[in-house]
């Protein structure tokens, strides 16, 4: 054991195993330079280390990085496993950056002093709040829409049709809406839409939603959640539609039909005979904007690739512990996205209710029926937070508010 | 090298002497004039010394790493993980350690993403798309999940020697076709529209024999598990899992009536006001209901799932036992769930790590020898190169997450 005495090498205990069996043979570890030798421990020689000692160059040796408190393992070239006790700290930790140096020519392992020093924890801490604080109110978004950069219209034409043929046989049947009525709407609609959206192409329907009775799953309260469970296009379901509200229908009078309109990707819109009915042509144009502006900023898909990606960070930080949780809070999110969407698709709207030339206080108009017939209902009845869409108050104040400043454009002239 | 410094149970004490202490430091039983009859059972039980703050470090860094690569990192940082909990987890004083290669796990990764994708858009674009990967699924599925179960047991060691994996494919398809029919009959039968009777039935016939296909999936686990040239065996427990998803389902129902008076009272306002909708009030209950519902279902049905795996499950005449009990699995998880909601998610990993510990220190292996004289019977004669080598052909991937 001469070797042991000398002073320029790190000395140490380990136990041995050979990869073959469980048994194990307690041995003495000696580091000198680019070699570690390893001796039977001279008090309990036995058949194991009849062989020893054995030189190990490092360059052969396999090392993952020591965790605190516990004996580093290092796997030799023969299969076995040697551990080193976790007393002689020093000795794993130099056999660590050693080897790690001599096969990777990394100087000083980084992710292993990042993980031991506690002010760098903190700053992967501070690091990773920032990052996902960022990726909500940017980031997903941002990565939505290089996402839709990539991904050509034909598959929007794809999900908006397939989605349309499940809605169409299960959800609606023939409009009772007069057909002048529905052709000069046609025919207005699809004048704006050629002068504003030239590329496009739309399609206006008309429907009204079955009657309760026919509704398969049963719960009669809630009928525009049938559109949202469709399986297909469950995100947008109009301006006026929020999710769970129940349907306008007073006790005695018949079925209005649906106070709802929605747009599917491939540029079908759908207005229901309950809206038709209760609002002008003008104002049904500005709900129309509206839907159209869903389909322009292609909201289905955005809708569908931020899912994703909330998923998918929302189990990167918590996937270990729970997915059920994961799921939750990446949905909570997914709902702000909605309000965020149908934000985007009001503003829009407005644009094109300017273009339209529109008389000024028909998106007023249009919150207002909404509304009254929501109101008698107990609205917003969903919270904020679990809601897809903003609430009608909100965005009535909104509308009343650019409307006040349009009428006076000399007031603010820096706000535009 | 450190031995574990519990208190000794009271099987140690009551064996003071013999002549295996020396191997595992332990006595053999005196066979007592009380005790005569009893056969000699050794008792181990699995010990994990991780500590929360430690874990704590170890996720943070990982996160952030994985966050800033855009998730490419996430292999490295799972082989970090599972080294960690690995190396902290031992049994009569020698600690357990994992090899995974994190570079077969991104590629793993990778593919699995790569089918989550085409699985989700597949229905979307046409029916016939969805069956071709539907079909893609029951074909390369079975393998890749047979070929993670292998990653992870042949990248898992004790005492040098490796765990195994080896079922033939013939029983892998067997098994686990079935197991996906089940799994996706609902909706892809939803998704070629066929009439709603036949989805009820579909529905019917996958509640009624999931527990079945559960049951076959856990046999093949552990049935086709090897530790050194040891096999594992596992007596098949059909019978126990109805029981066990019969029994869940009460409890989840029990739940639901226990919750729904609050529920009732909470949206009467709202109801004598004539307001058919909810109110948010009973909105906010029921959704946390639900989660209190959850809290109390999944500990149960963990708890034992882990009793009945355990007793079935065989290595040689070396038996084992799970010990997870219900109520303190609800009250740990209960309190843990708490203190992460309290700290907004920071306390995560030291739940995380609490949880482990109870889980892991709640399997106890039973043997009628020691341990340490069982070292002929486990030991392989192959070359022990090659096992960490073979889980690098095309099917040592490593899928999940």
């Amino acid at each position: 054991m001469e070797e042991a005495t000398r002073t320029d090498g790190l000395q140490g205990l380990g136990h041995l195993f050979d990869g073959r069996s469980t048994q194990r043979a307690l041995v003495h570890v000696l580091l000198v330079g680019d070699v570690l030798r390893v001796s039977p421990d001279q008090s309990r020689s036995n058949a194991a280390t009849a062989a020893m000692p054995i030189r190990h160059p490092l360059s052969q040796l396999k090392v993952s990085e020591p965790f605190d408190g516990v004996p580093f393992s290092v796997a030799l070239p023969d299969g076995g496993t040697l551990w080193i006790d976790q007393a002689d700290r020093p000795l794993g930790e130099a056999l660590f950056e050693r080897t790690r140096r001599l096969q990777r020519g990394v100087k000083r392992p980084r992710v292993y002093r990042l993980i031991r020093a506690w002010p760098a924890v903190v700053a992967c801490l501070l690091g990773t709040l920032g990052l996902v604080a960022w990726y909500d109110r940017q980031g997903a978004a941002l990565a939505a829409t290089m996402a839709l950069h990539v991904m050509p219209h034909s598959v929007d034409e794809a999900v908006g049709d397939l989605a349309w043929r499940t809605i169409d046989k299960q959800w609606l049947t023939k409009s009772q809406v007069g057909g002048q009525r529905q052709a000069a709407l046609r025919a207005r609609f699809q004048e704006l839409a050629q002068r504003i959206e030239p590329n496009r192409s739309f399609s206006l329907r008309f429907h009204r939603m079955k009657p309760e009775a026919d509704d398969p799953s049963g719960t009669v309260d809630e009928p525009h959640d049938h559109e949202r469970d469709a399986n297909h296009d469950p995100e947008r379901a109009g301006p006026l539609g929020t999710p769970g509200q129940p349907e306008p229908s007073r006790p005695g009078s018949d079925d209005d039909g649906g106070f709802n309109a929605f747009a599917l990707p491939n540029g079908t819109l759908v207005v229901l005979d309950g809206i038709t009915n209760k609002l002008s042509d003008d104002e049904l144009l500005v709900v129309l904007g509206h839907e159209v502006g869903h389909v322009v900023h292609r909201h289905s898909m955005k809708h569908v690739v931020q899912a994703f990606s909330l998923l998918a960070v929302a189990n990167v930080m918590l996937g270990d512990f729970s997915s059920v949780a994961a799921t939750a809070v990446s949905a909570l999110q997914t709902f702000r996205y909605s309000r965020d969407a149908e934000r985007e698709a009001d503003a829009y709207g407005r644009g094109w209710a300017r273009q339209a030339g529109l008389p000024p206080g028909t998106e007023a108009a249009v919150w207002r029926k909404f509304k009254v017939a929501v109101d008698g209902r107990g609205a917003d009845a969903v919270p904020g937070w679990l809601s897809t869409h903003p609430s009608t108050d909100e965005r009535l104040n909104e509308a009343d508010r650019l409307e006040r400043a349009a009428s006076q454009p000399a007031a603010e002239p820096g706000l535009r | 090298m450190g031995e574990p410094t519990t208190p000794a149970p009271r099987w140690q004490l009551e064996l003071e002497d013999g002549p295996l202490r020396t191997e595992l430091g332990l006595p053999p039983k005196l066979a007592g004039a009380s005790e005569a009859q009893a056969p000699m059972v050794y008792q181990e039980a699995l010990r994990f010394d991780g500590t929360g703050s430690a874990y704590f470090r170890i996720w943070i860094v990982n996160v952030f790493l994985t966050l800033c690569t855009v998730g490419i990192y996430s292999a490295w940082a799972k082989v970090r993980k599972a080294r960690w909990f690995a190396q902290h987890t031992s049994l009569a004083g020698d600690r357990f350690d994992y090899h995974g290669d994190p570079k077969r796990i991104l590629l793993g990764r990778l593919i699995a993403l790569g089918l989550l994708v085409a699985w989700s858009l597949a229905f979307e674009i046409s029916a016939t798309a969805g069956l071709v990967v539907f079909g893609t699924f029951c074909v390369l599925g079975p393998l890749l999940f047979a070929s993670a179960q292998r990653f992870r047991l042949i990248n898992t060691s004790w005492r040098g020697l490796r765990f195994g994996f080896d079922a033939p494919r013939a029983k892998v398809y067997a098994v686990c076709v079935p197991l996906l029919v089940l799994w996706t009959l609902g909706s892809v039968l939803e998704s070629l529209e066929v009439s709603e009777g036949w989805i009820g039935a579909a529905s019917l016939a996958t509640v009624a024999a999931f527990p079945w296909a559960h049951a076959r999936l856990k046999h093949m686990q552990h049935h086709h598990a090897h530790f050194g040239q040891q096999g594992f065996r596992f007596e098949s427990a059909g019978p126990e899992f109805y029981g066990l998803y019969t029994k869940a389902i009460f409890v989840s129902l029990a739940g639901v009536l226990v919750a729904l008076p609050f529920f009732l009272l909470l949206d009467l306002p709202g109801r004598s006001r004539g307001d058919p909708g909810l109110s948010q009030a009973a909105i906010v209950a029921g959704v946390l209901m639900g989660a209190l519902g959850w809290l109390a279902a999944w500990p149960y049905f963990a708890a034992r799932m882990q009793q009945i795996v355990w007793k079935h499950t065989k290595l040689g005449d070396v038996q084992f036992e799970g010990r997870m009990r219900f109520w303190p699995l609800f009250r740990l998880v209960l309190g843990q769930t708490v203190l992460t909601v309290l700290t907004a998610g920071l306390y995560w990993p030291f739940a995380t790590v609490a949880i482990a510990r109870y889980r892991v220190q709640s399997v106890v292996v039973e043997a009628p020898a020691p341990l340490g004289t069982y070292a002929g019977e486990w030991q392989t004669h192959g070359n022990p190169r090659a096992a960490g080598d073979a889980s690098a052909d095309f099917f040592g991937l490593d899928l999940g997450w």
